[in-house]
Formats: C-alpha cells, sequence, structure tokens
C-alpha cells in the first residue's frame, strides 16, 4: 500500500492537481456558503468542465469542491444563521451564538481547522480501512437504520436542555411535514391534497432556508437590531493552538463518529453531527455552555460534517454504491470518464485509488489555508449595514429556494417556513429539530416499514446493534423527562 | 415631493436608474430573441433525476460526444428532479417550441405518468429518438447460496410469499417487471422498495434479500453477485453465463427493459426536428459514444419518431393494466375534490369547519381574556394539534396495512400524531399551571411593514417577471428598514441583478421567470 501511495502522492504533487485543488476548494466554499445550492448541484455543475481532464485530475477536481462545499455550508450558518446545507444546522447553534457575542473569529477559526483535520482524519479511515468498513456498512439491517435514525432523534433532549418539551414538538412538526407527499413504500398521496407540487413534500432546502436565514431576519426586524456590531477586539481573536489543542479529543471523536455514519448508505452528515454534538455535550466539563457558543459545540458538529466525507466515499469506492446526493454525481462522472467505480477499480487502477487517497489529504491541508485566508473576509459580513445584509438575504432566499427545482411554490413555502420558524423562536421553540425532523423522519419510516415487511416486528430487539441504539434512544428520551418533572415540581418558575 | 432625499440626487444617478430597468426589461426579453439557423445557443437537455444515476450519465455522455456534430454549440445538461419525471416533462412543455429544450426520456416515465393519471403529459410530447435499452436481470448474492436461478425457484417454493425481492421503485419498470417474472414463473415474491438501486444493491450484499432485479451493470458492484436470469431474448455479451428466462422455459419476459431515448415538445418545426433525427443517428454511430457503453449490458438502437410513438402507446396500455393489478392505479374522479381523504364528503367539511371554528373562538376568547399575554403561544399549540387532527382523519383514506406492507402508509403519521397530542396537551398544562410573566409585546409593525413588502415582492415575480420585481423591491426593502442611502442602493441593486444575472441565470440555467408583460 505504501509504494501505491507514494506513487499516488507523487502524481498529485505538481502544478495541475494542485491548482485543481485550489480551484475546486474555493469554489466549493462558495456553493456551500450560499443557501440553495447543495454540494451535489456544485459538483454536477463542474462535470462538464472535466470533460477534457485526465481522469485523475478530473475527480480530484471534483473531489475538492466536495471537501470545500461540505465546509462552507458552516460559514453562513456561523456569521448570519443561515446554515447553506442540513449539516450545518448544528454548526448555527454555537457558531451563531459566538458570533452574537461579537466573537466570529473564534468561531470560524475553530470551524476551519476542526473541519480541515477531521476531514484528514476521514481520509485517512477510509485509506486503511475502506474493505472491512464497506463490509459492515452493507450488513446494516433496516432495524438498525430505524434504531439510528430514532437514536439521532433522541439527541433533541440534549440539544434542547431546559427546553425539552418545545424541542420535541418541533421535532414532531417536522417529522409530520415529512410525511407529506408520496408515500415511499405504498406509491399513494399522503396529505397532498391532490395537489401537484406538493406530491414530493416540502423540499429541504427551501425550509432550511426558511427557517433558519428568514426566521432571523424577521427576528432581528422586529427587534430593531440594526445596530452595527463592533468587533470585541478583546475577545475576537483568531484562536490559537492552545485552543485547537484542547479540542483535539471533541475533534478526535466527533471526526470518527461522522467517518463511521458516513459509510452507511442513505444515512448521512446530517444526522453524524447531531450524534457527536449530543455525546460531545454529554462527555463535556461545561456542558451549560452548548447553545450559548461553546467551542466544542463548533468542532464537535464540524468534525462530523467533514468526517462523513470520507466515510461517503468508503462505499463509493469499494462497491460502486453511492451513498449520498454528492457521492451520486461522483459515480456519474467517475463513469463519464470510463471508471467503473467498484472493487475491481483498486486491482486495476490502484495508482489512480492512492493518487486520490493523497488528493484528498491534500486537499484537507488546503483547505486549511484556503479557508483561513477567506475566513478574514468572510467576518467582514457581519460588518455590512444591517439593513442591507437582510434584504440581501432575504432576496437571496427567494432566488435559492426558485432554483431548487424552478417553482414559485418553493419560494412560497420558504416564505411559510420563515414565519413559521419566526413565530416558534418568539415563543422559546428551537428550530433544529424541525430540520431534524425532516432529515430522519423518512430515513425512520421507510426503515421501519421496511425491516418489518422483511421480518416482522421481533427483528428490532433480536438484532443487537438495533437493541442497542434503541435502548439508547429511549433513554435519551425518558431521562430528560423525570428530571424535568423533578425540576418543575421543586421550581414552579419553570 | 414625500422623499426629500430624492430631491438631492442629480441627473447621473436617475439615468443610472433609467439604464438599470432598460436592462431589466431587455434580460426579460431576450429569451423571444428570434433565430433563423438553427441552432445558435447552448441546447438543453432537461434530465428528471438529481445529477448521478444511468438517465444523468447517458445525457451526459451524449453532450460531450453531441458537440462533435453540432457545429460547435453545446449542450447543456440541466437536472429539474421531482414528481417521477412530471417536473421536467411541465417544464419542457412551457419553453417556447423552439427546439431548445431536449427532454431525457426513459421507460419509467410512462410508468410514473399512468400510475399518477397524468397520461395527458405523454401525449403532449413529440418522443422523438430512442436511444438504447438494458434488460432486466435478476441478481442474487452468491453467498447467500442462491447462486442459480433454480435454487432462488427452489427457495421461493420453500418460502411461499415471503422470498424478499429487492428493487429500487415502487410500482415503477422494475416493480411491474417484478411481478410479471414471479407470475411467470409461478412463485410468489415480496417486492420491498429501496429508494436507490445503490442502496438495494447494498442491502442485498448484507444478505437481507434474496434478490435484486435491477441493470446488468449493478452486478459488478461486487464478485459475490451473480446474474440469475437476463429479461431479454439473447443472452448478454458481457455476461455469457447467465442464463435468459426463455432458455430457463419460461416465456413472456423477452422485452422486460429500460429504453432511454430523447423527446422534444410538440409543435416543433420539421427542420429542426430533422437536424435532431441526423445529429441522434451520426452519434449513435459514434465509435466513442459505442465504446462508452460497452460492459454495461445496453444495447444500443437506434429507433425513429414513428418507431418510438408506438413503442410509447405499447408501454402505456401495459402499465395500465398491471398497476392496476398491483393496485396501485388510482381510481378517475379522486383528483377533482380538494380534500380526498377525510372520508365521506360532509363528515370531511364539517370536520375541518368544526375545526377552523374551534380555533377562531378559542383566539377571540383568548385574545380578550386575561391570558392575552399567553395567547398566541396557546394559539400555536391548538393550530398545530388542528392539523394534526386534519392528518389524522386524511389517514382513514390511505391503503390500510395489508399482509405484506404490515405497518401501511398510515401508521407511521399515527405515530407522530399520537406521540405530539400528549406533548401538546402537557405544553399547555404547564403553561396554565405556571403562567411566566409574559409582558406584552408592542405590534411589530416594522416587520409587518417589511413582510407586506416581501409578499408583494414574491407575488409580482410571476407577474412583472424576476429582474422588474427585484429592481423595484430592493430599494425598497432597504427604504422601509430606513437605509438612507441612494448612491449605494443603486449600485447594490445593479450588483445583485449582475450577480443573479451572471450565477443563476448564466452559469446554473435557472430560468428566472420572464413575466406577463412580455
Amino acid at each position: 500500500m505504501i509504494e501505491h501511495l507514494l506513487a499516488g502522492s507523487s502524481a498529485v504533487l505538481s502544478w495541475w492537481p494542485l491548482a485543481a485543488i485550489v480551484a475546486g476548494l474555493m469554489i466549493g466554499i462558495v456553493v456551500g456558503a450560499i443557501p440553495g445550492l447543495s454540494p451535489s448541484m456544485g459538483v454536477a455543475l463542474l462535470v462538464p468542465f472535466t470533460y477534457g481532464m485526465s481522469p485523475m485530475l478530473a475527480l480530484i477536481l471534483l473531489l475538492a469542491i466536495y471537501i470545500g462545499a461540505s465546509y462552507g455550508g458552516s460559514i453562513t450558518a456561523i456569521t448570519i444563521n443561515a446554515p447553506g446545507t442540513a449539516s450545518a444546522v448544528v454548526t448555527a447553534i454555537d457558531g451563531h451564538a459566538m458570533t452574537r457575542q461579537g466573537r466570529p473569529a473564534r468561531a470560524l477559526g475553530i470551524s476551519i481547522v476542526t473541519s480541515a483535520v477531521a476531514g484528514m482524519l476521514g481520509t485517512l479511515v477510509l485509506m486503511l480501512f475502506s474493505q472491512p468498513l464497506a463490509a459492515i456498512a452493507v450488513t446494516f439491517h433496516p432495524a438498525e437504520y430505524f434504531a439510528l435514525a430514532l437514536f439521532g432523534l433522541a439527541t433533541i433532549s440534549s440539544l434542547a436542555g431546559a427546553n425539552w418539551l418545545k424541542a420535541f414538538i418541533a421535532a414532531i412538526i417536522g417529522l409530520l411535514i415529512n410525511t407529506i407527499g408520496t408515500d415511499p413504500i405504498s406509491g399513494a398521496d399522503r396529505f397532498t391534497f391532490n395537489y401537484t407540487p406538493l406530491s414530493d413534500g416540502f423540499l429541504l432546502i427551501p425550509a432550511l432556508i426558511g427557517l433558519f436565514a428568514l426566521s432571523e431576519v424577521f427576528s432581528r426586524i422586529e427587534q430593531r437590531d440594526f445596530r452595527r456590531k463592533r468587533l470585541d477586539e478583546v475577545q475576537d481573536s483568531w484562536p490559537g493552538f492552545v485552543t485547537y489543542w484542547q479540542l483535539k479529543w471533541v475533534t478526535l471523536r466527533s471526526a470518527l463518529i461522522g467517518t463511521l455514519i458516513g459509510i452507511f448508505p442513505g444515512a448521512g452528515a446530517t444526522i453524524a453531527s447531531f450524534i457527536s454534538y449530543d455525546i460531545a455535550k454529554k462527555q463535556s466539563q461545561t456542558p451549560e455552555q452548548f447553545g450559548q457558543g461553546s467551542d466544542e459545540g463548533v468542532a464537535a458538529a464540524e468534525a462530523a460534517n467533514s468526517g462523513s466525507v470520507g466515510g461517503a466515499m468508503v462505499p463509493l469506492l469499494t462497491l460502486g454504491i453511492p451513498g449520498s446526493a454528492t457521492t451520486a454525481v461522483l459515480v456519474g462522472a467517475m463513469m463519464i470518464h470510463k471508471l467503473n467505480p467498484g472493487p475491481q477499480l483498486f486491482l486495476s487502477s490502484p495508482e489512480l485509488m492512492y493518487g486520490l487517497f493523497a488528493a484528498m489529504l491534500l486537499a484537507n491541508l488546503a483547505l486549511l489555508l484556503v479557508g483561513l485566508a477567506g475566513s478574514r473576509l468572510w467576518i467582514r459580513v457581519t460588518d455590512v449595514p444591517k439593513p442591507v445584509l437582510f434584504v440581501l438575504i432575504s432576496l437571496m432566499a427567494v432566488i435559492g429556494a426558485y432554483s431548487v427545482r424552478h417553482s414559485m411554490f418553493d419560494v412560497f413555502c420558504c416564505l411559510g417556513f420563515g414565519i413559521l420558524g419566526w413565530i416558534l423562536k418568539r415563543k422559546d421553540y428551537p428550530l433544529a429539530p424541525v430540520i431534524l425532523g425532516m432529515v430522519l423522519g423518512s430515513i425512520a419510516e421507510t426503515n421501519f416499514r421496511r425491516a418489518v415487511m422483511m421480518d416482522g416486528y421481533d427483528v428490532f430487539f433480536t438484532r443487537p446493534i438495533s437493541a442497542v441504539l434503541l435502548i439508547l434512544a429511549l433513554a435519551s428520551f425518558i431521562i430528560p423527562l423525570i428530571r424535568m418533572h423533578r425540576s418543575t415540581t421543586r421550581d414552579p418558575s419553570l | 415631493m414625500p422623499l426629500p432625499v430624492l430631491q438631492r440626487l442629480r441627473l447621473p444617478f436617475w439615468l443610472c436608474a433609467l439604464l438599470l430597468l432598460w436592462s431589466c426589461q431587455s434580460l426579460q426579453a431576450e429569451e423571444l430573441a428570434a433565430t433563423d439557423d438553427f441552432p445558435t445557443q447552448p441546447i438543453r437537455i432537461v434530465v428528471y433525476t438529481s445529477p448521478g444515476g444511468l438517465i444523468d450519465l447517458t445525457a451526459r455522455r451524449f453532450a460531450e460526444i453531441a458537440r462533435r456534430y453540432s457545429n460547435g454549440v453545446p449542450f447543456v445538461v440541466i437536472n429539474r428532479p421531482g414528481g417521477g419525471g412530471i417536473v421536467a416533462f411541465e417544464e419542457a412543455l412551457q419553453r417556447p417550441a423552439d427546439g431548445y429544450t431536449l427532454l431525457a426520456v426513459t421507460r419509467s416515465n410512462i410508468s410514473k405518468m399512468v400510475a399518477t393519471g397524468r397520461e395527458d403529459l405523454i401525449e403532449q410530447l413529440d418522443w422523438h429518438s430512442y436511444l438504447m435499452h438494458n434488460p432486466h436481470v435478476l441478481i442474487t448474492n452468491s453467498t447467500s447460496g442462491l447462486d442459480s436461478w433454480q435454487a432462488l425457484y427452489q427457495d421461493a417454493i420453500q418460502k411461499g410469499d415471503r422470498q424478499l425481492w429487492l428493487g429500487a421503485d415502487i410500482g415503477g419498470v422494475k416493480h411491474v417487471s417484478g411481478v410479471k417474472m414471479a407470475k411467470q414463473a409461478g412463485i410468489q415474491m415480496r417486492w420491498i422498495p429501496y429508494s436507490s438501486g445503490g442502496q438495494a444493491i447494498a442491502a442485498l450484499l448484507g444478505n437481507m434479500g434474496d434478490a435484486y432485479l435491477g441493470n446488468p451493470r449493478d452486478a459488478l458492484a461486487s464478485n459475490d453477485l451473480t446474474l440469475v436470469a437476463v429479461a431479454a431474448s439473447e443472452r448478454l455479451a458481457e455476461f455469457p453465463d447467465a442464463p435468459t428466462f426463455h432458455e430457463l422455459g419460461i416465456p413472456g419476459l423477452e422485452q422486460e427493459l429500460i429504453w432511454r431515448g430523447f423527446a422534444l415538445r410538440q409543435g416543433v418545426p420539421e427542420s429542426i426536428r430533422q437536424w435532431y433525427s441526423q445529429l441522434i443517428y451520426q452519434v449513435s454511430q459514434d465509435p466513442d459514444w459505442q465504446a462508452s457503453w460497452a460492459n454495461e449490458g445496453v444495447s444500443l438502437q437506434y429507433k425513429d419518431s414513428q418507431a418510438f410513438h408506438q413503442l410509447v402507446e405499447r408501454d402505456t396500455r401495459e402499465f395500465q393494466y398491471y398497476l392496476t393489478e398491483i393496485g396501485l392505479l388510482r381510481q378517475p374522479g379522486e383528483r377533482s375534490s380538494l380534500l380526498a381523504g377525510v372520508g365521506e364528503q360532509q363528515a370531511r367539511q364539517f370536520f375541518t369547519a368544526s375545526l377552523l371554528l374551534i380555533n377562531a373562538v378559542l383566539a377571540l376568547v383568548l385574545f380578550r381574556s386575561s391570558w392575552r399575554a399567553h395567547a398566541s403561544e396557546l394559539m400555536i399549540l391548538s393550530g398545530i394539534t388542528s392539523l394534526a387532527l386534519l392528518f389524522y382523519g386524511m389517514t382513514t383514506s390511505l391503503p390500510p396495512p395489508s399482509s405484506v406492507d404490515v405497518v401501511g402508509a398510515q401508521g407511521v403519521p399515527r405515530l407522530w400524531i399520537y406521540l405530539l397530542l400528549p406533548l401538546a396537551l402537557y405544553q399547555v398544562a404547564l403553561i396554565l399551571r405556571h403562567p411566566k410573566k409574559n409582558r406584552l409585546r408592542k405590534r411589530p409593525r416594522l416587520l409587518f411593514r417589511f413582510l407586506s413588502a416581501m409578499l408583494c415582492y414574491v407575488l409580482l415575480i410571476p407577474i412583472l417577471g424576476y429582474w422588474l420585481a427585484s429592481l423595484l423591491y430592493l430599494p425598497a426593502g432597504l427604504y422601509l428598514l430606513k437605509y438612507r442611502q441612494p448612491r449605494a442602493m443603486l449600485l447594490l441593486t445593479a450588483g445583485w441583478l449582475l450577480f443573479s444575472y451572471w450565477v443563476f441565470q448564466r452559469l446554473l440555467y435557472v430560468d428566472l421567470p420572464s413575466g406577463l408583460l412580455v
């Protein structure tokens, strides 16, 4: 393997691949940062430009975009509370809290460094263990996917703290919204009122833009919060090495969680970031800071998100099976370049595979440089006069929601979700659980029904992984209930 | 003049503003530019799926090679996923019949249009060229011991209706093929739908099911996978060991395939149709095109419009028959009523009306009572609960659980509703028992004004077009939020319009609405 890796690295270390990495990262970061453009759209957009390139160069460019876009979503999450991708929702919780405290540089610094480090760790795992991991990924029964989704939902209790009850109501709103549309198992129309645009249900991206970006704008306008925020010069310095070193365990753990969950086709970065945030909070010395601008919160979310890129590449490279929207585009791109992703690719062109691994490592290193340089620019966003910022966000929301599938219906949905988000936020209902419900709803439902169709109801308890995950999920659901009951009986002010 | 800031502005400012208005107008008119020679601008290939997947790949490979024969005019693949093709079809039908929109189509579209009662879309298209097809195949995982059709058959006889076939769709081409295969072979199978072929293959590799029904190339994912039967008249050159159903003594499965081709909207001038016929034929003969499909079990067969139309008609009839048999075809008339589902018409209307009435009365009472400070929060909960109850009522008309789909389409939504109701009641109880001292907030006047401006903007986009509506909204929104720097406003407006034109319209091929005025 070492000699393949060395051969691969030497192919990557020349001008063109390096230029492709930097260009890809920059495009990816911009795509990820614009709400409404997803990493898969970014990669698909660039596929035609790679026709004339060698397969290696083409894939390096596309992978760099994927890596850049996975990080880019966190920039707008931190600076303006408008996560560009669903997985950046968790980053927004603490990242934007830090911005509101006048410390955006700290949040941006932590997010870029943990992203890059976790990206490299994910790549290392991919390089060393892709074959055994792929073998594990395919043995995941639908019952276990269901249990994983429930476990993801249970993280809400730790996400919300004292607001536990409202958070669960918010999550169920998301789950119910998710049931609107064509039923994935029976094909029947559910709650669509026979209205064609509803047959695919409410799309995630317009909902995400509305719930986060628009509701934030509406709340700030309501509070007439137009002051230009002076950055806190004393507190807001770029974090130093000591800070990162203190976050080493959170980063490492979250990166591994992200990579592991990333390998399961269809699970993805969003569950990974919620679960690792939950675990980070439970393991933390200062769990009370989570949600109020915790360094560990940002690190956990970002590391899991970036780690999942390496994980998602496992089934793609070993079996040719795409586990996410972006890897599906990558399969197409590989086939256009006459490469058949799958087990034979490792045998037929090992130098290409190891070249790609080397390129992914290098791209994460470059992400650190490009991202840190870019962050100094992004931070200026917080300096833009608020009226200008608010109007621009509303314009971006409209065009972003429209471009998902060219429909004014989505624009109205986006505005509707914005108003819903504003109303909920006004009454202290957290918004992240709504998105979590929308993402996990269909994973939970389809796998629950598939599992029962295959092996009956018993299967959830006879398979060990599923049983353990379900018990853990139930515990995280029940424990806060007991705690809250105790605290309300003791302290009537709650 | 009511706006004193505007009085200070001089001629150059107004000239710039006029220039901006003019460019918006011309942007909207741009699409109508007449063309004599075809083609003079990039041609769009609309794909009905997200990027990735075989039809997207077909379109992209075609785009790459077709450029050689189109005098350098590029082909651009744009993805319009949604409704199994309905979104893409509707988009192609809305665009002018100038031949600049080519629709990449597959047999799945026919089954989807039939299943959703949208045969009108099939009739409105010009099924221009048939490019290729590949047969459906049954793949098994040899580590499970099922490494031949005979083994799979014996297993099915033993298991009764518990043999699991995995596949990518519900009520689609593959599902129908599976039903036909089982019927012809005289066995029973349980169809387990997955959201993508990749996920289904992964499940087969993990031995979650007994067989997978899909495309031949799916067998390349692992050496453990065996192609046990091919639904074609001859064996595939790439998989010479895999027998056809005919050889196995099972007739009537020679045409179980998925085809791919191109369609135009009807009304495209004959000269342009001819141009496409020639181009698509040339591409189909191109050695690189042919080489790119080698080893994938695909047969490249060019068919002209007439043959393609006949095939589409035949497939439409076939899907009508089989989808009715599976029980997936909606009854005609179901589309007419808005609230199909709450049960009997009157019961449903009564239910909806009473929910509305209860909420209205509750709102009236609460906002005038001593609970005023909590009224909005209680109304949120009441609204959510009412909506959940409405959904619950609608679940009664969903397909009930069956021996195969034990949970049924109603199970999971009901579960969420059962969870929501006690939580919402508990929250209400908490508010009533321990009312926090909420201070009454002032009416957010500024926000309501801004919201109205945004709503007007969104409503005006389809009428005035994106450019004019944005030109009006941007300065108006800034002015509302008390921003008073006309030059910066002008620059911002121009900057935004340029950005949205270059990034969205030109680079991403997002057709921003051009409005009714043009």
